[in-house]
């Protein structure tokens, strides 16, 4: 009885609070509303918080829009949720920026075909959903032509996310930069099977340093890596954005992306009505992802060999896959004079001679 | 009520108004159908495992491993989820599904009943620590045998076949059949507890088992059938989420719900019908939670500050509600 009581008194309670709160319910303009959904904390010092500073740079180049964002969104029901406010509250452009919220999205997107859907990172697309992702792996290939020149063992460590075709094909194009400028290196891959932990990230780079690797990238969303490398006086190479604050002794470079280029880009077609869905694959030339300035360890000649190949990155006469490429097992994979494919860049599932490891078999 | 006031304090040392995040809180659990909506989406899983967990909270039995047994009921019922034909009718699909789950549920809650029974093992060690081996379980067959090779190494199963998901009972909403389910399974616990000679004899172990064995009560068999039938309960919640909410099965199938539906319990003073109202405030906040996120940008661990406040002023209510302190001075 008591427990029926206060519950009564609990409802009137909140609707007290619903009447205080008052109605402020304001006169909607014709403004266009963004939403952005994080599967970190917006300040996480890496993936989340580059797409954060993405939703700023937006924010400040079309500043007649509205935009917010969720953080720490689990993937699965939560995420569904999530999206499904924002839609509800009539939010017209949702970007969501994690791999796991592809699914719960394409279910959303179904209900609402008004709204415009944009998910990073995954393979998924409907007529109002489209895909968005950076080609990484061209300053991947340049950190690893910095990396080739900086190790003195040949051991190189890479802790490394999820065997998805985006991570094995950044550990490849980095493993072939730093061969090319040094044909005895290795890269010695460690999986954390996680995008940010940053407690099992120290621990893979730990295990890599005990193991000889005097230069660690990252290829995870913490800086804890690149924290437990300079700690033992060794060199690291960041992802995501600018990791030189983190650990400023020990970071070479960092390869990071600029999402806000391409969340600008998106926002004018949707207000101009020429956006369509589609599966933008950016570059940098188009300015999505970019090499940090190095640290003030790296000596001039390794900066300008790297600078000479941006170049010919930039105006398209080079390619990191461009063959000779062999795999792990010495094939020839890619013949002189011809390129990989998109599609076959896009699913890649296999490793390149140099990478010491080995990609998890999925079932049926 | 002193909870609601504690997590006011919190949001304020924030520096929000946590009356407009209460309304925020509110509008956004019951404000709209579609609120409302998306917080019975969230009362459905804790309704359905907080009526398992009354069942052996009444015998004093805890049962910390909803947690664990809602993963196991969630991988036996993606068995046949996955490895079933596409063309299996509905019903025999969902029926076999919900069996798998119940039956994963209840031997993952048979393990811990029997050390208790058997070498006195204490059941609160082991049905939390069971929680983290399910847990490695769910991971094996996610990065093993049951990754959807089309998922890019993501570890994710195959979507399951439409037959294989859960109906919807409310079109435009995310409610699912799985409510319904919760609704029987709280009145069968509730006839079981309060009017069955089984459930009788639970409550006489729980308050005391030495009387409860002079009195001829087989301990043995009544916790280990106990046991079971709180342990498919929560594994038939797991069935439920992922075939009616989900409909894959991934690494995060949100099986906190365990965990919450402990607090739910306790705050329905372990009375199942009270668990419906209790089960549906509580999704209320989970669900408003996102939503103070979304308008006030204050953290979503409030929410977790909020739920754990109201919860620590209610047990601590219950002291006062047991003992009386005695300001007289000593004679």
């Amino acid at each position: 009885m008591k427990r029926i009581l206060s519950i009564v008194v609990l409802l009137c309670f909140a609707s007290a609070i619903i009447f205080a709160g008052g109605q402020k319910e304001q006169k909607k303009e014709q403004k266009l509303k963004v939403a952005f959904i994080y599967v970190g904390p917006h300040n996480d010092g890496g993936w989340s918080q580059s797409h954060d500073n993405g939703r700023l740079y937006l924010q400040k180049q079309i500043p007649g829009i509205e935009t917010t964002y969720s953080e720490n969104v689990p993937e699965g029901a939560p995420a569904e949720k999530v999206m499904r406010d924002y839609a509800n509250q009539g939010y017209n452009i949702i970007f969501a920026t994690s791999f796991g919220f592809m699914d719960p999205m394409l279910k959303v997107a179904k209900d609402y075909p008004n709204i415009v859907f944009e998910h990073c990172s995954g393979y998924k697309t409907a007529k109002n959903m489209g895909t968005y992702f950076g080609r990484m792996y061209q300053p991947d290939y340049l950190a690893g032509l910095a990396a080739g020149f900086m190790t003195k063992t040949n051991y190189i460590g890479f802790v490394a996310p999820f065997s998805t075709p985006e991570v094995v094909r950044e550990i490849n194009a980095f493993t072939i930069g730093a061969r090319e400028t040094n044909p005895k290196a290795e890269v010695h891959v460690i999986w954390t099977n996680s995008w940010f932990d940053p407690v099992k990230e120290a621990n893979a780079a730990n295990t890599l340093l005990a193991n000889n690797a005097d230069i660690i990238a990252s290829g995870v969303d913490s800086p804890a890596a690149l924290q437990a490398a300079e700690k033992q006086g060794k060199y690291g190479i960041g992802y995501d954005s600018d990791m030189s604050s983190f650990a400023p002794k020990a970071v070479l470079t960092s390869r990071i992306w600029h999402w806000g280029v391409y969340y600008t880009k998106a926002v004018k077609e949707v207000q101009a009505g020429t956006w369509k869905s589609s599966q933008y694959w950016g570059s940098m030339k188009d300015g999505i992802v970019s090499l940090a300035p190095f640290g003030p360890m790296v000596p001039d000649n390794v900066k300008q060999y790297v600078e000479k190949k941006q170049k010919q990155i930039l105006d398209g006469t080079f390619d990191p896959f461009m063959g000779p490429v062999y795999d792990q097992s010495g094939a020839l994979k890619v013949k002189k004079g011809e390129q990989l494919s998109d599609t076959d860049k896009l699913n890649i599932q296999w490793f390149v001679q140099g990478v010491v490891g080995s990609i998890p078999k999925s079932g049926s | 009520m002193i909870g609601l006031i504690i997590g006011a304090l919190v949001i304020a040392s924030k520096g929000t108004n946590p009356f407009t995040a209460y309304k925020a809180l509110i509008m956004g659990a019951f404000g709209s159908s579609y609120a409302l909506s998306e917080t019975l989406v969230t009362a459905t899983p804790l309704i359905i495992i907080s009526a398992g967990l009354i069942m052996v909270f009444n015998m004093k039995f805890w049962n910390i491993g909803a947690y664990g047994q809602y993963i196991m009921g969630a991988i036996f019922s993606s068995f046949f989820a996955l490895n079933s034909a596409p063309t299996t009718s509905p019903f025999l699909l969902l029926t076999m599904m919900s069996i798998a789950g119940i039956i994963g549920g209840a031997l993952w809650a048979l393990i811990p009943a029997l050390l208790k029974l058997v070498w006195e093992v204490n059941e609160v060690v082991t049905t939390l620590l069971l929680n983290y081996v399910a847990l490695f379980v769910l991971k094996y067959f996610m990065y093993g045998p049951w990754r959807d090779p089309a998922s890019h190494g993501f570890p994710l199963s195959k979507m399951f076949s439409p037959n294989a998901q859960l109906p919807i009972i409310l079109n435009h909403t995310r409610i699912h059949f799985g409510i319904v389910f919760g609704i029987i399974i709280v009145l069968v616990i509730y006839v079981i507890i309060k009017k069955t000679r089984f459930g009788y004899e639970n409550r006489v172990i729980g308050e005391n088992n030495i009387a409860a064995n002079y009195a001829g009560i087989n301990i043995f068999k009544n916790t280990l059938i106990a046991m079971a039938v709180s342990g498919g309960i929560a594994g038939l919640a797991g069935m439920t989420q992922i075939s009616g909410v989900i409909h894959m099965l991934q690494l995060e199938i949100n099986p906190n719900y365990g965990y919450t539906a402990i607090i739910v319990a306790w705050l329905a003073a372990l009375n199942p019908i009270a668990v419906l109202v209790i089960a549906i405030l509580i999704g209320g906040i989970e669900a408003g939670g996102y939503h103070i996120q979304m308008i006030m940008h204050v953290p979503f661990g409030i929410v977790g500050v909020i739920e754990s406040s109201i919860l620590f002023a209610l047990l601590g209510g219950e002291i006062f509600k047991t003992y009386r302190i005695d300001f007289r001075r000593r004679r």
